[in-house]
């Protein structure tokens, strides 16, 4: 490689490192309890559980949850009702005071499936695992932030491919994974970073960018939302089950035979979330239902099918379209949620790896031109 | 060239292999992505552990 063109990818590598260096450090430590935040809510008993049942127990329909919740709380109207994998007596339930705010007032309860009863309001907004989540994900800046957060991403992405780049005239002289101990602290950094920066780099690549993409989460479910609403209002809807179908419960105005009527449409998937009309997950007529599939890697792809209470009609206005399968692949990706508590350790681990090549470029810069090699 | 991106290489197409591995398939997959994704932990371990010793005999 010309001495000119290296130059110009160690320009690039130095500066998109120094931008987002300091934010990056934060984003690693924040994120490391983050990844084990199932693990410490279990520990620190912030955990919820349903209260314990005869196994079998038949589920309240959920007109009822609603209703029990609505009056518990006077003067709000249900939004969503939300299904967690690992939580199957639970609901978590969303109220507001209508179904078209922008949600800023909204409250969140957990209701038991098969009593109605509120069990717990859970606070997301305190404690020390609430500011590693703000810090990590919007810096307490709402979209602003998480958009910020997410260039920050990009820079970091920049910076590692600049630096695998820089990798290859750095080790002409070296084996791999050699480390010059014996000479000055500065090159056996300068070692040690560019051995720790090409082992971690596919990791490094993949959790970064997936965690540009979730980023964009809210305008991505937005853009979605605006393609359905488009295809409702062209007509080019895909009917699943028909208003007449009698393979399925007969429609008669309550969510739950609607919902019924949508699971009898769509064999083999699980709710994931329930939107009543008129909020923004659903039209003005119809309830959403969220639905997920039942393999490791389809829980992670959801399909969203409408339904209208009244007639039972059971309709898919717009099939899931690639961005919103690229957000949905890059959650799990970037949460290393997916391979049980050895991923999650091996995640913490790389993530302590990738402080040190933090760390050390920070060094490296800070003691430029102490040696001969200058980065 | 080669002699510098061989290991590098072995090691990113095993890293994406333990990515994906635990993504598509339970049980053996995870099984698959827990060992492919120690390999970069480990590589690093030593060489940050080794570090250490070369100070302390220095």
């Amino acid at each position: 490689m010309q001495a000119r063109t290296l130059r110009g990818w160690g320009w690039v590598h130095k500066w998109s490192s120094l931008v987002s260096t300091l934010f990056i450090l934060l984003l690693c430590l924040t994120g490391l309890p983050l990844i084990f935040s199932h693990e410490i809510d279990h520990l620190t008993g912030a955990e919820i559980e349903a209260p314990p049942m005869p196994a079998g127990t038949t589920p309240l329909a959920l007109d009822r949850v609603a209703a029990e919740a609505v009056k518990a709380y006077p003067g709000l109207v249900p939004l969503y009702f939300f299904a967690e994998e690992d939580l199957p007596d639970l609901w978590y339930l969303k109220l507001d005071t209508r179904v078209d705010t922008d949600e800023s007032e909204s409250r969140l309860i957990l209701s038991d499936a098969r009593t109605g009863a509120v069990v717990d309001v859970p606070a997301f907004d305190e404690g020390f695992m609430s500011v590693m989540y703000r810090l990590h994900v919007d810096l307490y800046a709402g979209l602003s932030g998480k958009l910020f957060l997410g260039f920050m991403g990009l820079l970091l992405v920049v910076a590692i491919v600049s630096g695998v780049v820089l990798y290859a005239p750095f080790m002409r002289k070296l084996r791999f994974a050699e480390v010059r101990r014996e000479r000055a602290p500065r090159t056996r950094w300068l070692d040690l970073h560019n051995l720790l920066g090409i082992v971690t780099l596919v990791w490094a690549l993949a959790v970064g960018f997936t965690g540009v993409i979730n980023t964009w989460a809210d305008l991505i479910f937005k853009g979605w939302q605006a393609e359905q609403v488009a295809a409702l209002q062209a007509g080019e809807t895909r009917v699943l089950l028909s208003a007449a179908a009698s393979d399925a419960p007969a429609a008669d105005g309550s969510l739950q035979t609607a919902v019924d009527r949508v699971l009898a449409a769509a064999p083999g998937m699980a709710i994931s979330m329930i939107a009543y009309p008129g909020t923004l997950r659903a039209t003005p007529e119809h309830v959403a239902v969220i639905l997920r599939g039942d393999t490791p890697l389809t829980s992670r792809l959801t399909q969203a099918l409408l339904v209208d209470p009244a007639s039972g009609e059971v309709l898919e206005a717009s099939a899931r379209p690639w961005y919103v399968t690229a957000l949905q692949l890059s959650e799990p990706l970037h949460f290393g949620d997916y391979g049980g508590l050895p991923l999650k350790v091996l995640w913490a681990l790389l993530d302590v790896l990738t402080l040190v090549v933090l760390g050390s470029g920070l060094y490296l810069w800070l003691k430029r031109g102490s040696t001969e090699v200058r980065g | 060239m080669m002699r510098i991106w061989r290991w590098p290489l072995v090691i990113g197409l095993l890293s994406l292999l333990g990515l994906l591995a635990g993504l598509v398939s339970d049980g053996v997959g995870d099984w698959l992505s827990w060992a492919a994704l120690s390999l970069p932990v480990a590589i690093g371990a030593k060489a940050l552990a080794g570090g250490r010793q070369t100070q302390r005999a220095g």
